[in-house]
């Protein structure tokens, strides 16, 4: 079997703040896929085109505060799809105000997995993108060897220790 | 199913038809059927359109439905006289399939109540700071684990110690390289070191128990460790001299404590029992695949391992090396092995030089394919050319050792090993470093595979 | 109190004079005669006086609790009225307190005095009798007046209780507003000093892009840099982000020209100019190569994103400025479709998915300051775009609504509309659906142009579109030709 294509999705309307989170995920470029839009609809209408077979999509950043479709809806919207390439995928809301009742919304029904406020450290980014993207591969148990250059390698060592997914053979 | 694999399988399927349609007058109908076996599993093996447990297991199925008494041609295969069917499906449980079941359940038992890591923890402690003595250290401990559990979950392990300290070292430094090179290698060196300690072992001491041979447990130890030590020792040597610290102490967290438990300490009782009944064999004769049932019988009924632990035991590694026995077993049976040992004019050869070229094939063939599976396809071959004379200048026990041992050192390639692949995925090293240091422990491996076959094998068999 | 005369007052002031005669020509009724100054207490409540007094001249007032603080006064009785007379008939106490108000006499007769005149004097009884008629009729008389008064009081004090309610409703809707306006006015005073702190950095921001501008300039378009550098600078001041679809296509294209590079280097390759992509010989050995190729580019663009950003920054501020304090200057006359072609113009890159579709007609001019109010078509234009998906039609038309004199300009789009559950909330700080840009980061659009519409004394409403879409109406009084 191949390995599945692990997709990065980031959603922001605006271009100049795409283009620096692009900018700032570009390290994990060699071994997940790594997508830019500049708005939900467009990233809903591109999600509809992958493959179930073989992608799926690991994390999505994406504004709160957009044009059109807001954040939190769009998310809520993945959230009721039931595509196999969205299945476990994390969420993150890239936000510093949203309130009360959109939280409890991101909560409830978009299943959004974490908050991250603007302006970001890109370091705090890439950390914070390792982190989430081990969560994902341990939790969907996708083979990680090809992702872990990128992962938190310890937890990685330590899952395939523990789990004996593969062995001597 | 890509268009890799479609070929795979009609290669495969071509391999197993050719032999019945080529003129092999020497040949039975069960041997040609035999050979058709051999070569769409070594095609499968080695090209893997399916998984080689699957491979293992679809070499039964065939062996039963066309090589047994039971077969529906059975009547057809004229002269052969055909075993039951049960020889083939036997080998499922054989006493070295139990061995490594003992083995697996040990090394689960270990894994889950942190056994293995507080070992690594107490046999580093003494070992200090200094990288060179680190680097011994992690290698020792790697090796002696890994003789005992798969080499796979032992680099795992050891990964998630070594990861910590390459990555306080300094961007740059090479010892990182040695780091993350250390651990595979010497897990692949160290899994040579016991009859459990990787897959080839058990198809070696199969065979040569289906001889009636016998080979203990702490014979097969005293047979290896020379091997293995000065191994170890050349590897640590090329690895400081290749890749050496730019720091003078490095920082090694070793942190956590022995569970206590009624349960660890449970585990902790048996798992010394048994692996003190394994290394005494030779004093009280009870064979290790009995004593490896200790285990497997004990674990479940103290509650140490439960359905879950059970239920990710790694059956299809036993389903490969049963599969792998069943072949050989075939291959005795229909003349197979005989037929093909024929084909080479060995007599032009020395004894040592035969010896010494399949020490080579085992490593190179090793290399690229799984290690069982070199092992599988060369050790019938190995033990028919012994036993029809051809090779009388070496003991049958040699020719095993070789084969099962060499396989083991063929690690130059991230996908030569499974330890291997773990640690150029850490993405610590690339793999030319891999490929260099491989290519020369390979060439320290076969010296060593040699003088200790010349040396120590042939002067005690 | 309005002071009516009884008709008996004639008589009482000849009975009056009767009993002054009396007085000088008897001693009974001389010794019984006592002068009083303004300001005696002439009899305690309670106490048991047990006299009649006749006031000659001046005025007493009776009250209750005369020594206390809390006095209840009750009637003023003058010349020819009685004092004691319940107290007489009933034997009871004195039931009020007696005070004089200005000085005077009376004749003070006790109970005894009054019981023997009937014998006594029966024609000076008689005259007591028709003086005490009189008194009592005149008493009487003020009591109904008083109790038609206090009804007229209770009327009038309901009345203005209900009004009392009312204004404190319309009080508690003003405090809010007040509060409101509060907030307004504190950042308003905030505003200033936000505004220098943000505006020195930003300009300090634009100051610097234009030194590293000329800088690389000298560096990159020397004459020893190949040609090659100097273009790929020159592309990355003036490049514009393409949209993320555009790029996607040209990274996948890339990828498949340059299998070989890796994916990042491929990204920002994407946003090369195609005609900058090196074809042939010159498309370079290494990433080196690529790098020389690329940074000048995307220095020139970084300088760029660095400059719209301080000028965003600013605009910002300056919305925040002229939203706190909405107060301006230079009305002129102004034609509103010269303002709104303007502004289209301005917007220019941002209605490239939007149809516009304009009908003008031939309005009067109306008072305004130009810049204030191209902010409201700026407003409702971009409001209309961001609304819409890609492809919407907006229609802008003019006309003077004769009646009332006003200039109507209508924004009609196809997008949603606005639910009638919003239709309030929109014209309040802070309703945002967006974040780009100027005045929208803040929520602040169509709150600003009430207000600046308010100014001029015009309006601002919203309407469903026929078929779909929302209607927003400005209103402005015209100017006389």
């Amino acid at each position: 079997m191949n390995d599945p294509k692990l997709y990065i999705l980031c959603v922001e309307d605006e271009m100049d703040v795409l283009d620096a989170i692009l900018r700032d995920l570009s390290p994990f470029e060699s071994t997940f896929q790594l997508e830019g839009f500049s708005s939900a609809q467009e990233a809903g209408a591109w999600i509809d085109g992958l493959d179930p077979d073989a992608d799926r999509i690991a994390l999505i950043y994406c504004d709160h505060v957009m044009p059109g479709q807001r954040g939190v809806d769009f998310m809520s919207e993945l959230q009721r799809r039931e595509s196999v390439v969205l299945k476990g995928t994390c969420k993150v809301l890239f936000t510093g105000q949203a309130g009360h009742q959109e939280t409890i919304t991101a909560i409830n029904e978009a299943g959004i997995c974490h908050y991250q406020a603007k302006p970001w450290e890109p370091d705090e980014l890439v950390e914070l993108t390792r982190k989430l993207l081990t969560d994902f591969v341990i939790a969907e148990a996708i083979p990680p060897l090809p992702y872990m250059s990128q992962l938190d390698q310890k937890r990685i060592a330590e899952h395939l220790h523990e789990n004996n997914p593969f062995q001597d053979a | 199913m890509t268009k890799k694999h479609l070929i795979a399988i009609l290669l495969g399927t071509v391999g197993f038809l050719l032999p019945l349609v080529l003129p092999l007058e020497t040949l039975s109908l069960a041997g040609k059927i035999n050979l058709g076996i051999f070569l769409m599993a070594a095609i499968f093996w080695i090209l893997e359109p399916i998984p080689i447990y699957a491979t293992s297991v679809l070499v039964m199925l065939m062996q039963i439905f066309l090589l047994s008494a039971e077969s529906p041609i059975a009547g057809a295969l004229g002269d052969f006289q055909a075993p039951a069917y049960t020889l083939y499906l036997n080998t499922l449980a054989n006493s070295i399939i139990i061995l490594f079941l003992g083995g697996f359940v040990l090394a689960a038992g270990a894994v889950k109540y942190q056994l293995d890591r507080n070992l690594s923890r107490i046999i580093l402690k003494p070992f200090g700071t200094k990288p060179g003595s680190i680097l011994m250290g992690l290698m020792l401990v790697t090796a002696l684990l890994s003789g005992f559990m798969s080499n796979t979950a032992t680099t795992a392990m050891m990964m998630a110690v070594i990861l910590p300290i390459a990555a306080a070292a300094p961007e740059g430094d090479r010892f990182r390289i040695a780091l993350a090179l250390s651990i595979p290698f010497a897990a692949n060196i160290g899994g040579i070191l016991t009859p459990i300690g990787t897959p080839p072992n058990a198809i070696a001491i199969n065979a040569l128990v289906s001889r009636g041979i016998d080979m203990p447990f702490s014979s097969w130890m005293g047979y290896t460790a020379p091997l293995v030590i000065s191994g170890l020792a050349a590897l640590w040597f090329i690895l400081i001299r290749m890749y050496p610290s730019s720091q003078a102490r490095l920082p090694l967290q070793l942190e956590g404590k022995f569970q206590t438990s009624p349960k660890a300490i449970a585990l902790y009782v048996i798992f010394a029992l048994t692996v003190l009944l394994w290394v005494t064999e030779k004093l009280h004769e009870i064979p290790s695949g009995l004593v490896a049932f200790i285990p497997v019988a004990l674990f479940p009924v103290f509650g140490i391992i439960e359905r879950k632990e059970i239920r990710s035991l790694p059956w299809e590694v036993l389903w490969l090396m049963a599969g792998g026995m069943a072949l050989g077993v075939a291959m005795n049976q229909t003349g197979l092995a005989v037929w093909l040992v024929e084909l080479v004019p060995w007599a032009a050869m020395s004894p040592m030089m035969i010896l010494a070229a399949f020490g080579v094939v085992a490593i190179l063939l090793a290399t690229f394919i799984a290690n069982t599976v070199a092992a599988t396809l060369l050790i019938p071959i190995m033990m028919t050319l012994v036993g029809s004379g051809i090779g009388d200048g070496f003991a049958i026990q040699t020719a095993a050792l070789m084969v099962a041992v060499g396989a083991s050192l063929g690690m130059s390639l991230p996908i030569s090993t499974p330890p291997n692949a773990i640690a150029i995925s850490t993405g610590l090293l690339n793999s030319s470093h891999m490929l260099r240091v491989g290519v020369v422990i390979g060439l320290v491996g076969y010296v060593l595979l040699l003088a200790s076959a010349f040396l120590i094998w042939n002067l005690i068999f | 109190m309005p002071d009516r005369s009884p008709p008996a007052q004639s008589a009482t002031d000849a009975h009056l004079e009767s009993i002054r005669k009396l007085i000088a020509e008897d001693r009974f009724f001389a010794e019984r005669l006592r002068s009083f100054q303004a300001g005696d207490l002439l009899i305690r409540e309670t106490e048991r006086e047990q006299a009649v007094w006749l006031i000659l001249e001046g005025e007493l007032q009776l009250s209750k609790g005369a020594e206390s603080n809390n006095q209840l006064r009750f009637d003023r009785l003058g010349a020819g009225e009685l004092v004691g007379i319940l107290s007489y008939y009933t034997r009871n106490p004195n039931y009020f307190g007696v005070l004089a108000v200005e000085s005077g006499r009376a004749l003070v007769l006790s109970w005894d005095d009054v019981d023997g005149l009937q014998e006594s004097q029966p024609s000076a009884y008689r005259f007591l009798q028709e003086l005490i008629k009189g008194s009592l009729t005149k008493r009487y008389q003020r009591l109904a007046d008083l109790h038609i008064e206090v009804d007229r009081v209770n009327q009038a004090l309901n009345q203005e209780r209900e009004e009392l309610r009312a204004t404190i409703d319309e009080l508690r809707k003003t405090r809010e507003r007040l509060i409101h306006q509060e907030k307004l006015a504190m950042i308003g005073s905030i505003v200033p000093g936000i505004a220098h702190e943000l505006n020195n950095p930003a300009a300090s921001l634009s100051r610097n892009a234009d030194y590293l501008e000329g800088i690389l300039k000298n560096l990159l378009t020397g004459p020893d840099t190949p040609e090659q550098m100097a273009q790929s600078w020159q592309a990355g001041l003036q490049n514009a982000f393409s949209d993320t679809n555009e790029q996607r296509q040209r990274l996948e294209q890339l990828s498949q020209r340059f299998p070989k590079l890796p994916r990042p280097l491929l990204r920002r390759l994407a946003k090369l100019p195609p005609e900058l992509i090196p074809q042939g010989n010159s498309v370079p050995k290494d990433e080196q190569g690529w790098e020389r190729l690329l940074q000048p580019f995307e220095a020139g663009h970084f300088i760029q994103v660095v400059r719209s950003t301080s000028h965003r920054i600013s605009r910002l501020v300056q919305s925040l400025k002229r939203y706190t304090r909405p107060q301006s200057e230079n009305f002129q006359a102004i034609q509103v479709e010269d303002g709104i072609r303007d502004t289209l113009l301005v917007l220019g890159s941002r209605l490239r998915d939007t149809e516009i579709e304009t009908d003008f007609a031939e309005t009067p001019k109306v008072s305004a300051n130009e810049d204030e109010l191209n902010q409201v078509w700026t407003n409702l234009i971009v409001n209309a775009v961001e609304a819409m998906d890609p492809g919407g039609k907006i229609r802008i038309s003019s006309r003077l609504v004769t009646d009332d004199q006003q200039v109507e300009i209508s924004f009609s789009d196809s997008g949603p509309g606005v639910p009638e559950s919003l239709r309030n909330a929109i014209f309040e700080p802070n309703f945002t659906t967006k974040a780009q840009g100027g005045n929208f980061g803040l929520g602040l659009g169509l709150s600003i142009s009430t207000v600046i519409l308010q100014k001029l004394d015009g309006t601002l409403q919203v309407e469903d579109n026929n078929p779909k879409g929302a209607k927003f109406i400005v209103r402005l009084p015209a100017l006389r030709p």
